[in-house]
């Protein structure tokens, strides 16, 4: 998965050229150096603006996206300088803002489209009974013994071997899907 | 006193084991009777013939694990005609 963080980041050397929007932040030096030792061999940072906090001054970060070849990313992180009028401590939550970058953990399309195909089969359900990802197997009609029946007949068609407590959890097809990719992606 | 996951984890263990059969006819034997046998047992609520069931299943667990070390030793030569896939 992608790391989406939202930081404030003042400047460093290679990314100097990145940072125009810094040019009226010039005078704030950076006090601190957050080293990140990211263990991906790719990691594509989004930096998206922080709205500014109404009573306070703050910094914003531009929205860039770094790709980092290397595996230790170094940031400067400048300090920020909170103007807090009446507040004695000021909090900066880093939010993870939604990103274009889809970090879903879901079931490839193929693999759900597959399942629903096995269950129709194994169920012997008829074409007007819609089989979609979050349909459970109860809804089906089928007993915990149906289940079973249909979790063999998915390890024989993928050629993969469930373990007995994540088999035993599997109750809509998106489960069962996202199972199956875990299994394949391990194999692989 | 058989707890219901136990009943299942015996059933995929029976069906585990009846896949290895290398001989057609056998591993779609193991499969329909393990299933036929557990839903015909569904609907038992008296635990004592329960764990009747269960133990009964449980013996015919070891018969199949030592049949297919059996029948390992003399694999088909030919491939059964309902294996082939239709062209």
């Amino acid at each position: 998965c992608d790391l989406t963080l939202s930081l404030c980041v003042h400047f460093h050397w290679n990314l100097r050229k990145r940072f125009i929007y810094f040019s009226k932040y010039k005078n704030l030096s950076p006090t601190w150096l957050i080293t990140l030792t990211v263990p991906l061999p790719h990691l594509s940072l989004r930096l998206r603006s922080l709205t500014p906090i109404s009573s306070s001054m703050a910094s914003i970060a531009s929205s860039t996206s770094l790709q980092a070849r290397s595996r230790h990313l170094a940031i400067a992180v400048n300090q920020v300088k909170c103007f807090s009028y009446g507040r004695s401590n000021l909090s900066f939550n880093l939010r993870q803002l939604p990103t274009r970058l889809t970090v879903s953990c879901a079931a490839k399309s193929e693999t759900v489209d597959k399942v629903c195909e096995i269950v129709r089969k194994q169920l012997s359900l008829d074409e007007t009974k819609k089989v979609v990802g979050a349909t459970k197997f109860s809804e089906l009609g089928a007993d915990s013994l149906d289940t079973v029946e249909i979790v063999m007949g998915l390890e024989e068609e993928f050629g993969i071997e469930m373990a007995e407590e994540k088999a035993q959890t599997i109750t809509t097809v998106e489960k069962a899907a996202e199972l199956i990719e875990e299994l394949l992606m391990e194999k692989a | 006193m058989v707890s219901r996951s136990e009943v299942l984890s015996l059933c995929r263990a029976l069906l585990r084991a009846g896949r290895q059969f290398p001989h057609y006819n056998l591993r779609e034997y193991t499969k329909r009777r393990t299933l036929d046998g557990f839903r015909m047992n569904k609907n038992l609520t008296d635990q004592s013939k329960v764990n009747e069931a269960y133990a009964e299943a449980k013996a015919q667990l070891v018969v199949v694990e030592r049949t297919v070390k059996l029948y390992s030793l003399y694999p088909p030569k030919t491939k059964n005609i309902m294996e082939v896939k239709l062209q």
